[in-house]
């Protein structure tokens, strides 16, 4: 009687129990893989125009500047300069990203020529207005995330994988984002589903115009939010995307940003 | 001094002499841009001295001609600024808000020219920030600084950021004319406040900083020594007005910050000695902002500050036992719509300064500024009771190019 429980019991349990564990694994995979991909690009200098279009299809342009050093074992460090709208032009912010808790922010107000640093901890906030928050914006660590693989399948001739990604950090503005990569091409990603906290679907960024830089990193030159509750769009596009270009700690400091 | 001057002008002609060997395979960066501003300023109550008006009209036009080379190691930086105003003499002025050039080596910076530098974390009350003289007529606030001429080197190291600064020419404080408002009952010209030294303005002026970020923590700690930018303030005198004067001071400061989530506290301290008086102050308090409220977008900060000075009534600021109240909106939208609703108080004397303050971007390149300055309860023992019938209600329009 005894035995015949267990065995039942550890079936259940086996059957229960197996799949998930295989779900996380499978997916952590996934991602570190995506992640992995990255490595050893040391430095890339970027330029971006971002578009919002509001419900009534009416459009402002916002131009960026992007200028971002990989840090070995912690999140890498970059200096965003604000181009357009001209009346914050020079605006520039600096990030630390961290692989745990939050990142360090500092913002340069040139009119003042003040650099403050500030609260960091704002990641569901949007950013200059557009539909993409604080958080969409930093970069990507293994460590901000629990994974849940969910299929894999075949597209055309590529291995696509969605994987459901539930963010660690309990400010963040999602309960979880579902996310395809694509195997076939270096485990790039082709597009993010965002659930807000109330766990309904909020937006979807979808990443084209993919590009392979120094024979080696994948970059999309394209990345199209759509919020789907509010209606807006915002279109993100790079341009002059330079790869290992001449950028040191010394050039991502607080002081640096002074000028 | 003018050995100083010397070797800074042999090191420029050395350098230029380097880097003018391959400023032709340079690649340059080349960046014009302006704003073209137009103020509408009215009082609300009639002015308590003759001649003085109730609404003025001004435009300025505010230039930045940035120049980069490529590599990020040469900057060339030109800001002019120049304000025309119909109803106040005195605020028609022109000014070099910047002009520097700035060579990077590595780990060192050496920055050469007119330059603004802001140092501090407190927003009700900059006590720690001293390299620049405030441009009074700009605004009553204090946020606007004459350009300063410095040498500066800065060093950046595991161990922080090292500043040295030479600054060997001060500025004078420009106060309004007998039209204008935030007057004294005598009208004030820039050379009626005297410097004590014997070099006067040529008296130089010698600055240090080190400042570092930890964790959570950010610790600034500076001294300077020299002209004070700040008129020294020894009271009322009934023949000349007020006793004002720039002495040759020293002055340590201490700032630090502490970030952690959406909290920052704040603290920023100075001890300033001189011939003449030595004090105390500080300001400190927090700033708490809930971001993304009902996930709308909107961010909501509250900020509050406590300021001390051991100069009481001698306070050139007035802020010497006053206590900031604030919050600040930033809706985040596409229009960067933000506000920010103030009130300082005297604990004692009661005197309170409410302030508004809101800008919105218009059309694809203007922006709306509105901004109001209410004085009410003004104790006669403050130097703003001079200003206790200067109530403001601004508008300002601005074009970017």
């Amino acid at each position: 009687m005894y035995n015949l429980k267990s065995i039942v019991a550890s079936i259940l349990f086996s059957s229960l129990t197996l799949p998930a564990s295989f779900a996380q694994d499978r997916g952590l995979e996934i991602a570190q893989n995506s992640d992995k991909a990255d490595i050893g690009y040391k430095s890339s200098e970027s330029e971006l125009q971002m578009i919002l279009t509001n419900k009534q299809g009416q459009t402002s342009t916002n131009l960026l500047k992007n200028k971002t050093l990989e840090v070995p074992n912690d999140g890498d460090k970059s200096i965003i300069e604000f181009n357009s709208p001209k009346d914050v032009k020079g605006t520039k912010t600096l990030t630390y990203t961290h692989k745990s808790g939050d990142d360090d922010q500092w913002i340069y107000l040139p009119a003042v020529t003040r650099v403050k640093r500030i609260a960091s901890s704002n990641k569901s906030g949007p950013f200059m207005g557009s539909e993409f928050a604080f958080e969409d914006l930093s970069s990507f660590e293994v460590e901000k995330y629990t994974y849940k693989f969910i299929s894999e399948s075949m597209v055309g001739t590529e291995k696509i994988a969605i994987v459901e990604m539930d963010p660690e950090d309990p400010k963040s503005g999602y309960t979880r984002i579902i996310g395809k990569f694509n195997l076939t091409k270096n485990y790039r990603v082709e597009e993010l589903e965002f659930y807000d906290r109330k766990n309904e679907k909020l937006k979807t960024l979808t990443y084209s115009d993919y590009k392979l830089y120094n024979n080696k990193y994948f970059r999309a030159n394209a990345l199209n939010m759509v919020n789907h509750q509010s209606g807006k769009k915002t279109q993100l596009l790079f341009t002059n995307y330079k790869f290992g270009i001449n950028l040191s700690e010394n050039d991502l400091t607080e002081d640096n940003l002074k000028n | 001094m003018p050995n100083f001057l010397l070797i800074i002008c042999v090191f420029l002609l050395i350098n230029n002499l380097v880097w003018s060997q391959d400023t032709l395979k340079k690649k340059w960066e080349v960046d014009l841009s302006a704003e073209l501003e137009l103020e509408n300023q009215y009082f609300t109550s009639k002015g308590l001295y003759p001649n003085q008006k109730d609404y003025f009209l001004s435009g300025a036009f505010k230039p930045i001609l940035k120049i980069n080379s490529a590599d990020g190691k040469h900057a060339f930086k030109v800001e002019p600024f120049v304000r025309g105003s119909i109803q106040d003499p005195n605020r028609t002025h022109w000014d070099v808000r910047q002009a520097y050039y700035q060579r990077k080596l590595k780990s060192w910076t050496i920055t050469v020219g007119v330059r603004k530098v802001f140092w501090g974390v407190a927003e009700s009350n900059h006590l720690v920030d001293i390299i620049n003289q405030t441009d009074a007529v700009e605004g009553s606030d204090g946020k606007q600084k004459l350009g300063q001429p410095m040498l500066q080197i800065s060093k950046n190291s595991k161990l922080g950021n090292f500043e040295f600064f030479y600054l060997p020419y001060s500025r004078r404080i420009q106060l309004s004319s007998k039209t204008g408002r935030y007057r004294f009952p005598v009208v004030l010209e820039r050379e009626d406040i005297q410097f004590r030294s014997s070099n006067k303005e040529w008296h130089p002026s010698f600055a240090l900083r080190w400042s570092k970020t930890a964790g959570d923590f950010s610790l600034g700690l500076s001294h300077f020594y020299g002209n004070s930018r700040e008129p020294l303030f020894l009271g009322f005198n009934p023949a000349t007005g007020l006793d004002l004067s720039y002495p040759v001071i020293n002055q340590s400061g201490i700032d630090i910050q502490f970030n952690k989530d959406a909290l920052i506290l704040k603290l920023e301290s100075i001890y300033r000695t001189s011939k003449f008086q030595n004090f105390f102050a500080f300001t400190s308090g927090f700033e708490y902002t809930f971001g993304n409220v009902f996930d709308k977008g909107a961010d909501v900060g509250i900020i509050a500050e406590y300021t001390y000075d051991s100069r009481r009534e001698l306070t050139f600021s007035g802020l010497d036992n006053d206590i900031f109240v604030g919050t600040r909106i930033a809706l985040n939208d596409d229009k960067s719509t933000d506000c920010l609703l103030g009130g300082i108080f005297d604990i004692e004397k009661g005197t309170t300064l409410f302030r508004v303050e809101a800008s919105r971007r218009v059309a694809k390149s203007y922006k709306v500024a509105l901004k109001a300055n209410i004085l009410s309860n003004v104790s006669e023992k403050e130097i703003l009771y001079n200003f206790r019938n200067d109530d403001l209600l601004e508008m300002k329009i601005s074009k970017f190019f």
